[in-house]
């Protein structure tokens, strides 16, 4: 039988031998604390290195990391003025195919396909795995027509002239799959545009995470409009450029590692004639970065937000000068709610303004709450000489009579901001874009319904809402 | 004599395979001719309805689906398909799972033919479907079973039970004819030695053995030297707190953690799989969760300190506390364990989770190595300690002395005690005492202390020792036996239901926790101990009708308790095989990435998800079944030939003993197989 640790009681006090040396417990101690806090600097420093981030800054997130609750419950006190009165002036009129089963539309942009004049508007859907073409020919009638239907699930388009034909032709972020997924699903389509809306499809990137967003913007300086790629992917994502050598031709930059990139718009940030790249990371990162144009291909990072909350929600970003003051600023949506089943709005969805203040530096605004926050589309709606702004929400309270898909936030002139309501149907609008369809001199809007939740019971596939600002309206 | 011998064995080995071999053939007599099935399959966090697939070998299956909730995959790897189904969508995406960047196909049913390619596809009897597209933080546990009939697996794994069954009475019969002078002296299949703590040592009279320093004299030194045990703590320190900083600072998804996937994937396999079958206790030898405080106590790495601290032959530093008189350290680190394994899954499923608990561990190692003496936190509180002080005694190497009459002969016992040549025993044991691996933590420190050269390692065969000391010892084995039994049925099984029992993560069940709670602790605490009561009591109760001279009750309990033993620890080793073939590649992904923060330090990031042969796990944990019940068998029929020293009393005894394992392997060979 064994004996147990008490078999024999020690005998207190007798300890006739010196204490082992406090110097040596000291330095023993030191190289213990030294080597467990090496470890992680080590750690944040390389991740620092990689990004190309300033490793204080990484250093400052990971202690926000390990000190933030699993699950937060951040909630950003924003300073959105009381509920104002509901104003109506905008007439949805459903436009393009007609649906059997739950449309689900990622993206719309209004834009002149043709360049005859007409606003037309391009889809993505999800549901038919296609991008269309909803024409508007003659004024007021909207014929739509697929251009690309071997796409898995198109998560957003853009028209650009890549080839210098004076041609607009489409860039396609290809998901590969709407939902989460970590294989190399993703694609970057390019569909060149022959002159008379014929489209010839060039992959210009496949077998790759998938990609949520590619825009187009020289970005090396030579005239040649490079790519910014967002690949979402899941576990595995990553944001990239594709520099553009010329006839379809392509060579890829990784910028960084990080999985759930929305969101990749290029745009001039500093002020100092290139153009930078402007990346929403959400998933458990939910962060902004910019990516500082340094010429000769050569890009700085710099985080310019970032929510202890990884459960925050990003959903989207749109750059616009919101306070006219000649730089861009970010709007930032937050309201994605795939992390419940089924999605439910968090109470800190809502609206942000990163205010950019030059030299990237850039002043973060809560403008208000708004459940399942996805979209934002700045506008002077009522004309007062200030911008105010549409939002679209995919994830409200539906079972709420009163939840709003779309509702407008008036700006008083201070940056303040009243929400008024807009529409409660249909619900789930994703795709939200503005443009003037109808030739009377205001912004209408274009949305898309993404319908992967119930209820369905106001579903609507794509609607062109007429503005009647000023008008009666039934 | 010879020819007696080897026609027994070519008997048992006839019946072994027929019993193998008739069910299954009987089975596939039964199974009708193939035909078209028409199945529905709904997705739902976190399992499939059905969550079950019978269908006939070559049959064709005509599958649609549909989603209650987010988007799931029907990922059936043995055929190659990974079908995406998409919420309220009549389509799937169906992606082959050998390459998954190929252009997926769009269907609305999925065909499939019930045959996997390949000569052994014609043995695969169950295929477990399972979830690709990542829909919560349990996604990992979503599965359900596609069941190929004739199953094979199933018949011939109850046919070889039986079998087994049969033959160990028949051993029995043949014992007891060979004393009435039937057939004459045989060597017995199953010797057996007693020691006077009832602790059974089975092969230990046919001198199988082997010890190690003397056959591999080089080990002497490597064994001796000091350094040794600390430059693998150094190891196994530095991966420790590697997997305690990316819990606390990678990536929430867990199979992107490698906290979560080094300790719950390839740590626990090792531990179970590999160095408890072989070498018991030796991870002690390595563990780096007491390290800290032990070099405390120490105040040194390598040198030993002579003193008298506890009245003991060494100096220690701090209060040097005696453990609360009347703590039992099966009881308080079986409880232990019983409290984290009930959470384990929050624990597995959230990496931030698994670093807290860690760290917690090691602060709590070294704050009662500064209290308590020696190594308290292992003999009393450490969670790991209660699976290997139950398991460990499997083991086949063992600390053991060289020659007892040595250690009689030894006036100080150094070894126990500690002297200028090494410290005193970190768990409190006396070599000369140690007949069995419960206790002993092999940390080598007696090699350098005893003055005799007296310590050595031995090397016996597996589950030699399987013999219970105590009613506290038999709850811990009962108790690791019920935590196994648990962790398959939750996690390995199909039935969906049962996982919402322990989701406090997304759908936060905290009232239906709290039934699992109860339940497990009754359990693992009541049932299981009233179960092997019951069948102690009728052992115990038919022997006592045969005979006059009973064995006392406590004995048959603990004899009973401890055939839980090696099946209990097949549950395991089956419960840790699966968790590392199905997660093979997020093992690599994570040790290329292991903060999941986009690295690719070893270009196994990007790696897609392959099991590894997933045809085979079903068999491997069978054939492990198999292995535990006939250890369990062997040692419930050493131990009542102990307790009765009659084979006809014994076969009595066993009756009972033998319809509980049968019972008990032969649900969880269906549990594997079907």
């Amino acid at each position: 039988m064994s004996r147990g640790l008490n078999e024999v009681r020690p005998k207190r006090g007798v300890s006739g031998a010196k204490t082992p040396g406090l110097r040596r417990h000291l330095c023993l101690l030191a190289v213990v604390v030294a080597v467990a806090v090496m470890i992680p600097l080590m750690v944040l420093g390389f991740q620092s290195w990689r990004m190309g981030l300033r490793w204080q800054d990484m250093l400052g997130w990971g202690f926000r990391r390990v000190t933030t609750p699993v699950t937060g419950l951040e909630h950003y006190p924003s300073s959105e003025l009381p509920k104002g009165e509901k104003i109506s002036f905008l007439v949805p009129q459903p436009i393009g195919e007609g649906f059997q089963q739950p449309p689900m539309i990622s993206h719309v942009l209004a834009i002149d396909l043709d360049r005859d004049s007409l606003l037309d508007v391009l889809v993505c859907d999800c549901t038919n795995r296609w991008v269309s073409w909803i024409r508007q020919d003659p004024r007021g009638q909207f014929t739509e027509y697929p251009l690309c239907t071997e796409v898995g699930a198109p998560a957003h388009v853009d028209a650009v002239d890549m080839n210098g034909d004076g041609h607009l032709d489409l860039l396609v972020a290809d998901l590969g799959m709407l939902f989460p997924n970590n294989d190399p699903i993703g694609s970057v389509v390019i569909l060149e545009n022959d002159g008379r809306q014929r489209f010839r499809k060039h992959i210009v990137l496949k077998n790759v995470p998938r990609v949520a967003d590619v825009r187009a913007g020289d970005l090396t300086g030579d005239e040649l409009p490079d790519l910014s790629v967002a690949h979402f992917g899941y576990d595995d994502g990553e944001t990239r450029w594709l520099e553009n050598l010329g006839n379809w031709q392509f060579r890829s930059h990784v910028l960084q590692s990080l999985s759930g990139p929305i969101h990749a718009p290029i745009a001039d940030m500093d002020g100092d004639g290139q153009a930078d790249i402007v990346v929403l990371v959400s998933q458990e990162w939910e962060e902004i970065y910019v990516y500082q144009n340094r010429g000769n291909g050569q890009f700085r990072t710099v985080r310019v937000w970032g929510s202890e909350n990884e459960d925050f929600g990003s959903s989207g970003i749109f750059l616009a000068d919101l306070n006219s003051d000649g730089l861009l600023d970010i709007l930032y949506t937050n309201g994605d709610a795939f992390d419940y089943l089924p999605p439910r709005p968090r109470p800190w969805h809502g609206l942000q303004w990163l205010e950019n203040r030059g030299g990237l530096e850039f002043v973060f605004h809560r403008l208000a709450d708004f459940p399942g926050a996805v979209n934002v589309r700045p506008d002077d709606i009522d004309r007062d000489g200030d911008l105010d702004l549409y939002v679209a929400s995919a994830y409200n309270m539906w079972e709420d009579p009163g939840a709003q898909s779309l509702i407008w936030l008036e700006n008083d002139g201070q940056m303040r901001f009243r929400p008024r309501d807009l529409a409660n149907r249909p619900t789930h609008i994703q795709g939200l874009d503005l443009g003037d369809f109808d030739g009377d001199g205001d912004l209408d809007l274009v949305t898309g319904g993404l319908h992967t939740y119930g209820p369905f019971d106001r579903m609507e596939r794509v609607v062109l809402w007429h503005n009647r600002w000023g008008q009666e309206t039934p | 004599m010879k020819t007696v011998v080897w026609t027994r064995r070519f008997r048992r080995a006839f019946i072994v395979l027929a019993s193998a071999v008739l069910p299954a053939l009987i089975a596939w007599w039964q199974t009708p001719p193939p035909c078209d099935r028409y199945i529905h399959i709904e997705a739902f966090r976190y399992g499939k309805d059905p969550e079950v697939i019978h269908c006939n070998r070559g049959d064709r299956l005509h599958l649609s689906f549909s989603s209650r909730d987010t988007a799931h995959s029907f990922f059936l790897e043995e055929f190659d398909v990974d079908a995406k189904i998409t919420p309220f969508q009549q389509e799937v995406a169906v992606y082959r799972v050998s390459d998954p960047t190929e252009a997926p196909r769009y269907v609305k049913e999925l065909t499939l033919q019930a045959e996997c390619p390949g000569w052994f596809g014609w043995l695969v009897s169950k295929c477990q479907y399972r979830c690709h597209v990542w829909c919560g933080p349990m996604h990992a546990f979503e599965h359900g079973n596609l069941i190929i009939h004739p199953n094979w697996l199933l018949w011939s794994g109850w046919g070889l039970l039986i079998g087994m069954v049969g033959i160990g009475f028949w051993t029995l019969w043949d014992r007891q004819a060979s004393r009435h002078g039937v057939i004459g002296s045989q060597q017995d299949l199953l010797p057996v030695i007693s020691n006077p703590g009832r602790n059974v040592l089975l092969s230990n009279a046919a001198g199988t053995e082997i010890d190690l320093l003397q056959r591999f004299p080089v080990l002497q030194r490597i064994v001796r030297w000091r350094g040794l045990q600390y430059t693998l703590i150094v190891l196994s320190g530095v991966l420790l707190y590697g997997v305690i900083v990316c819990g606390l600072l990678g990536t929430k998804v867990a199979g992107r953690n490698a906290a979560v996937m080094l300790t719950w994937v390839v740590w626990l396999f090792l531990l179970v799989a590999i160095l408890t079958p072989l070498a018991g206790r030796i991870w002690c030898l390595i563990c780096p969760l007491p390290a800290m405080g032990e070099i405390f106590q120490r105040g040194s790495v390598f040198r030993v300190e002579r003193g008298n601290s506890g009245g003991l032959g060494n100096r220690f530093f701090g209060l040097n506390w005696p453990w609360p008189q009347g703590v039992s350290p099966e009881w308080s680190r079986t409880l232990m364990m019983l409290s984290l394994g009930t959470f384990s899954t929050a624990i597995v499923a959230v990496p931030r989770l698994t670093a807290w608990a860690i760290l917690l561990l090691v602060i709590l190692a070294t704050v009662m190595a500064a209290v308590w003496r020696l190594r308290s936190f292992c003999v009393y509180l450490c969670p790991v300690g209660a699976f290997l002080a139950s398991y460990g005694k499997l083991g086949s190497l063992a600390v053991r002395a060289a020659w007892p009459e040595v250690c009689s002969r030894c006036p100080t016992h150094p070894c126990y005690r500690g002297n200028s040549r090494g410290w005193a025993c970190p768990y409190g044991l006396c070599v000369q005492n140690i007949q069995e691996n419960a206790d002993c933590g092999m940390c080598l420190e007696c090699f350098k202390s005893c003055p005799f050269d007296n310590v050595t390692l031995r090397w016996r065969p597996f589950a030699s020792e399987v013999g219970l000391r105590n009613f506290p010892e038999a709850w811990q084995v009962i108790v690791m036996f019920a935590l196994a039994a648990v962790y398959c049925v939750v996690h390995l099984g199909p039935w969906s239901s049962l996982r919402d029992y322990v989701n406090i993560l997304d759908k936060e069940n905290w009232h239906l926790f709290a039934v699992f709670a109860a339940v497990v602790w009754g359990f693992a605490l009541l049932g299981l101990p009233a179960l092997v009561a019951l069948v102690a009591w009728l052992g115990w109760g038919v022997v006592k009708k045969q005979s006059e001279s009973n064995p006392p009750f406590r004995e048959v309990f603990l004899a009973c308790a401890s055939t839980l033993l090696p099946l209990g620890f097949a549950l395991w080793v089956a419960f840790v095989v699966q968790m590392l073939m199905v997660n093979f590649t997020f093992v690599l992904q994570s040790l290329s990435d292991p903060l999941g923060w986009g690295w690719n330090l070893l270009g196994m990031a990007g790696t897609p998800w392959r099991q590894l042969w997933p045809e085979g796990i079903p068999w491997v944990q069978v054939v492990c079944v198999l292995a535990g019940a006939y250890f369990s068998l062997r040692s419930g029929a050493a131990a009542w030939l102990d307790l009765t020293g009659e084979p006809g009393l014994a076969r009595w005894g066993l009756l009972p003993l033998y319809g509980g394992v049968l019972l008990l392997a032969g649900a969880a060979v269906w549990f594997f197989a079907c």
